[in-house]
């Protein structure tokens, strides 16, 4: 199971579209790499990168603080 | 990752150096009997990466140091004189990926003095590794290394999935556990990713949430109100917190008794048919009964018949003529005999009336004839008379003339004893008997074949009796039920679904009351929000959203990849059923995994309507187990081949048919790049040999036959016991 099987299994949720993180389209053409400009989405991918890498979740959850505090 | 080669020295049954067995990707057999060594085989693997092996007497696997030298072949060990004596194995695995080579060895060595064996501490664990096959192997000495090579050849949590018995398949998958397979699922798949992410998305949100609620209560116009606001909204978090745990609790608890609900039914459908088999049972041994009952009247009868049917006379017809013949020529011999003496009466009476013709009786007067025979002189005319001359004769009849009519008139009678009346009598009856005697034949077959009838029907009966206990044994071992449990199932079952229903209420209830306090932890929301004074960063009302939406995300992607593998293993694991039980007609339904209310699953067989469907045969659920381990596995890699693992099992279809034995090997060839599975029923049955051999469909690496020298039966002394290996292909 690699970050991008991950990453992709996430991007399917409805709730992306519903609120209005990101359209369809984006999301068809998104891979892990990209940046794609939304909080969320790169939250995710900051929870997921520190997952495979075996990070503690103290750790992943400051990174991700970090990034939403600026 | 595949193995290429064991080789074993003094293992066990398995004496001398020329152990050797290579194998190859597909399917590789190693075929022998019970007791052959197989399962040691299996040890031999299991020892090199876990320093252990089988304990049949204690059922258990035990460390070399509890062990020690009975991993020692006992040839090797009476052969040695005073020294050392030692047993290795040594396995070579195979990256075809990375062209790396391992060789793992594992040896144990004791030492003999005066016959005794000294033990040593444990045994000796090395791995020699090849960076590219063709380069020469270096001894790995970094134990930490050496730790990684082990996991990486076989993960710990995978072991159990790959490595196991025959027997051991029934509590890999425990059907009475309700979350086996949800852990299985949970080892062999990456949703325990999914499951830590969504713990960090739920430690973020709480986290983005007290920040965000710190700031409210800062920027609020009537702090006091806050504070107060904010205690009770930590009430009610804890509330609805308290309640969630509740509801929890009630789901498993609800699943339980659901669970349990479905396996009273199950049995409750195998109850009656236990029933049913005890009333047929019930009927056949009654009519088994009778029908003794009946045969052993014919035989008392039979022995009666001998005098009550004149059976006894049989053969004798003949007798009667002889006897009517002697009957006969008895009666005319009389007859002649009665006509002599008719004649002679006759004959006498002529000469008595000569006589009379001549002188009277008594005349002379008898004094007077003794006289003259006294005087030997006729005084009638005074002639001499000389005694026993003529005359003197002559006048001497004149005195025994009456003696001669006393004679004739006494007729002596015509037999001395007369049997006439008693002959006759005995014509006469076996005249009688004459009919019967010919019908004694017919007779005798009828009983006989009505005996044979009886005898034919007491067989059925017995067949059908020992059917009707086979299949009572049979459902009895399937269910593992008891007529105790029989009894009981109804009354725990409709304990257990009132039991279901009180929870499911008490869910609802809980339910209702975490919307309420919900509804009252917005309301505190709203309030403490009117009291803001100024303006909330939007950075920070972002950062809550963001974070209580990947909360929300990381719950529903988990559920929905967890519900994918699930229909993907449903798939597969339908797959593999089918290929294993197409070789049998009484295999049937499919697989499906049910969801419990606590969310985890439980596989069932279901009918083409979805009914679930009861009292599956042993065979069957087992395969089920096995169909749904091998789904896990090969839903793991892409194109369903389980590349990296090889699975080694020991007797894998000893505990269901040989039906399934082929269609079993096609799948697992199928699913798996490198499998070593040991099996008995190749042994016993040439034609499944013959067609794993030669099965278009199978995968098949390399065969081997094990043969022991000294059968299992006659092992008293294992001093000579060796193990000769043959490969097959």
């Amino acid at each position: 199971m690699t970050r991008e099987n991950i990453f992709q299994a996430y991007l399917e949720d409805p709730l992306l579209i519903e609120k209005n993180y990101i359209t369809q389209a984006k999301i068809d053409a998104l891979k892990f790499i990209d940046q794609s400009g939304v909080k969320l989405i790169e939250v995710i991918k900051l929870a997921i990168n520190g997952n495979v890498d075996e990070e503690s979740e103290g750790v992943t959850a400051r990174k991700i603080n970090q990034y939403l505090n600026k | 990752m595949i193995i290429e080669k064991i080789e074993l020295v003094n293992f066990m049954c398995y004496h001398g150096k020329d152990n050797v067995m290579d194998f190859t990707e597909g399917i590789n057999v190693i075929i022998g009997d019970n007791g052959y060594g197989k399962s040691k085989l299996y040890d031999a693997f299991y020892w090199v990466l876990y320093d252990q092996v089988f304990v049949p007497e204690k059922k258990e696997f035990q460390n070399t140091k509890a062990v020690k030298s009975k991993i020692i072949s006992d040839k090797a060990k009476a052969d040695a004189k005073d020294g050392k004596v030692s047993a290795s194995v040594s396995i070579t695995f195979h990256n075809l990926e990375k062209d790396n080579v391992y060789i793992l060895e594992r040896k144990y060595t004791a030492n003999i003095m005066d016959g005794k064996i000294m033990e040593t501490n444990d045994s000796e664990f090395t791995i020699m590794k090849k960076d590219l096959s063709y380069l020469n192997a270096k001894m790995v000495n970094d134990e930490e290394e050496k730790r990684r090579i082990v996991s990486n050849i076989l993960p710990p949590k995978m072991k159990d999935y790959l490595w196991f018995q025959g027997e051991q398949v029934e509590s890999i998958i425990d059907f009475n556990k309700q979350d086996t397979l949800t852990k299985a699922i949970n080892v062999l798949s990456s949703i325990t990713r999914y499951d830590e992410l969504k713990e960090i998305a739920i430690a973020a949100a709480k986290s983005g949430n007290t920040e965000y609620d710190r700031e409210v209560r800062r920027l609020s116009k009537d702090i006091d109100k806050s504070e107060q606001l904010g205690k009770e909204k930590t009430k009610l978090e804890e509330r609805i917190a308290d309640l969630q745990k509740d509801e929890t609790e009630v789901i498993e608890n609800l699943s339980r008794a659901e669970t349990r609900c479905e396996t009273l039914l199950n049995k409750q459908a195998d109850a009656q048919k236990v029933n049913e088999l005890q009333e047929r049972k019930k009927g056949v041994l009654k009519l088994l009964n009778e029908l003794n009952e009946t045969l052993k009247e014919e035989q008392f009868s039979f022995h009666g018949k001998m005098f009550r049917n004149k059976w006894v006379l049989k053969g004798t017809e003949s007798l009667h003529a002889e006897f009517s013949n002697r009957f006969i020529a008895y009666e005319n011999k009389k007859l002649e005999k009665a006509a002599e003496t008719k004649a002679m009466l006759t004959a006498e009476s002529e000469i008595v009336k000569k006589l009379q013709t001549r002188l009277p009786l008594d005349v002379p007067e008898p004094i007077y004839v003794q006289r003259m025979l006294d005087e030997e002189k006729c005084l009638v005319c005074d002639r001499e008379a000389k005694k026993n001359s003529d005359a003197w004769q002559k006048i001497k009849e004149l005195i025994d003339r009456p003696d001669i009519k006393l004679k004739s008139t006494d007729s002596e009678p015509i037999v001395k004893q007369n049997f006439t009346d008693d002959f006759k009598r005995l014509y006469q009856n076996g005249l009688a008997l004459t009919h019967r005697i010919e019908e004694i034949d017919s007779d005798i077959k009828d009983t006989l074949k009505k005996i044979s009838n009886i005898n034919a029907k007491i067989r059925d009966a017995n067949k059908e009796m020992n059917k009707v206990e086979e299949d009572i044994q049979k459902l009895l071992s399937d269910t593992s039920l008891t007529s105790e449990d029989a009894l009981d199932i109804l009354n725990e079952y409709s304990i257990q679904n009132k039991k279901a229903r009180d929870f499911k209420d008490e869910q609802n209830k809980i339910t209702q009351q975490i919307e309420h306090f919900k509804t009252g932890l917005r309301s505190v929301n709203d309030q403490l929000k009117e009291l803001v004074t100024g303006e909330i960063p939007k950075w920070l009302i972002e950062k809550k959203d963001v974070l209580n939406d990947f909360e929300i995300i990381a719950g529903n992607t988990r559920e929905r990849v967890f519900n994918n593998l699930i229909t993907q293993l449903e798939k597969e694991a339908n797959g593999h059923y089918e290929a294993m039980t197409s070789g049998n007609k009484s295999a049937r339904g499919q697989i499906k995994l049910r969801r419990l209310p606590n969310g985890n699953f439980m596989p069932e067989i279901i009918d083409n309507n979805g009914v679930p469907l009861l009292g599956s045969n042993t065979s069957n659920l087992i395969l089920v187990k096995l169909a749904t381990i091998m789904a896990i596995i090969s839903a793991k890699s892409n194109d369903g081949v389980v590349s990296f693992y090889t699975l080694i099992t020991d007797a894998p279809t000893s505990v269901f048919g040989e039906d399934y034995t082929i269609g079993f090997c096609k799948t697992i060839s199928k699913v798996y790049r490198q499998s070593i599975i040991m099996s008995k029923e190749f042994y016993k049955n040439q034609n499944l040999r013959t067609e794993l051999l030669t099965n278009s469909e199978i995968k098949i690496g390399k065969v081997y036959t094990i043969t022991p020298s000294i059968p299992e039966t006659e092992r008293s002394n294992r001093n000579n016991l060796s193990t000769k290996i043959e490969a097959l292909n």
